[in-house]
């Protein structure tokens, strides 16, 4: 019997791979954490520059929250010392930031509820 | 994309430096440096006082100006002077400092370039100016302090001039809204102002644009504009 149970969820996990690898990737936002960010006009090069990389899908600038969020396209990837020098040139400091498993338009929701 | 690649960018910083220059103004108040890559163009207009200029960061912290100012003086229906001057200038960051809820900066400037003054009704002809300035500011998502101070001097006039501003925004806002501000600036340029001049003023940032209206202690209007552009 438990030879049996285990073969049927061993059949019903392998059955699911297929689905699995071919569903949609989930989305990758890199979320930081920066200091300076006081007023939209002075932080539009925050989300000028950082849509001029290619791999940019959205971005998200949060004063509020000190938070800055660049949502990444499917498959492409922006690395974190790209990612600090573009806020260099744009002027800020980032403090920390994190790949998450979120697009921008949900951070941003999330965002807004605090 | 840097500007030296964009035809386009090149074309359009033409046409407004175009601009800017013959507007033909006095007091270069403006010190921008914006980030990387981009151009800022602003306006400063009051019955006394225009200016008009475009600027391009070419590196981080760095920036070029060209612009162009215009001072005249009337007294009792009499006019008494213009300044003019159309110059170029270089524009540097030189200090800034973020915090979680602030950012400070210190802004240093020179130029040069063309002047043009009128004393009494007489044209005193055109001579080399030079400038030189300086702009220290604090500001949080709802306080804003400035210093701004600046010096011009060519073979018919030196004026140094100085301006305090203070605001508090009302409310603080999300990137994509509107936020406005009231804002207030003393001034006083040496060998013009018979006092310190008092201004108050509505300010309205939204995204690109960053708009003044106001009205000075002679119930005189002023107006700023500024906008950026990749």
């Amino acid at each position: 019997m438990k030879i049996a149970s285990f073969a049927l969820a061993a059949a019903l996990s392998l059955a699911a791979l297929p689905a699995l690898a071919s569903g949609p990737q989930s989305p990758q936002s890199l979320k930081a954490e920066v200091n300076g960010m006081v007023c939209s006009f002075c932080a539009q090069g925050i989300e000028k520059r950082m849509k001029t990389l290619a791999a940019t899908q959205a971005v998200y600038v949060d004063l509020r929250n000190k938070l800055v969020a660049v949502e990444m396209k499917p498959g492409q990837q922006i690395d974190e010392k790209t990612f600090r020098a573009e806020m260099a040139e744009a002027g800020y400091d980032v403090v920390s930031v994190a790949t998450v498993p979120q697009t921008a338009a949900q951070i941003r929701a999330a965002s807004r509820k605090q | 994309m840097s500007f030296v690649r964009s035809p386009r960018r090149r074309a359009a910083a033409v046409l407004v430096a175009g601009f800017a220059l013959t507007f033909a103004a006095v007091d270069a108040r403006a010190m921008p440096v914006a980030f990387t890559d981009s151009f800022m163009a602003m306006t400063d207009l009051s019955e006394e006082a225009q200016e008009a200029s475009v600027s391009y960061s070419f590196a981080r912290g760095w920036a070029v100006q060209a612009g162009g100012l215009r001072w005249t003086r009337d007294h009792a229906g009499v006019h008494e002077d213009t300044r003019e001057i159309v110059d170029l200038h270089l524009n540097k960051r030189a200090w800034r400092l973020n915090t979680p809820g602030s950012q400070a900066n210190w802004y240093v400037q020179a130029g040069v370039g063309s002047a043009r003054a009128e004393q009494s009704g007489r044209d005193l002809g055109r001579s080399t100016v030079t400038q030189f300035g300086t702009q220290l500011d604090w500001e949080t998502t709802r306080l804003y302090a400035a210093y701004k101070g600046h010096r011009y001097i060519a073979r018919d006039f030196n004026h140094t001039s100085h301006a305090v501003v203070a605001g508090a925004s009302l409310y603080e806002v999300d990137y994509d809204q509107v936020q406005p501000w009231v804002v207030v600036e003393a001034k006083r340029i040496s060998k013009r102002s018979k006092d310190t001049e008092f201004t108050l003023f509505a300010r309205f940032i939204y995204r690109t644009l960053f708009a003044e209206v106001g009205v000075n202690d002679e119930g005189k209007p002023r107006a700023t504009l500024m906008y950026i552009w990749m």
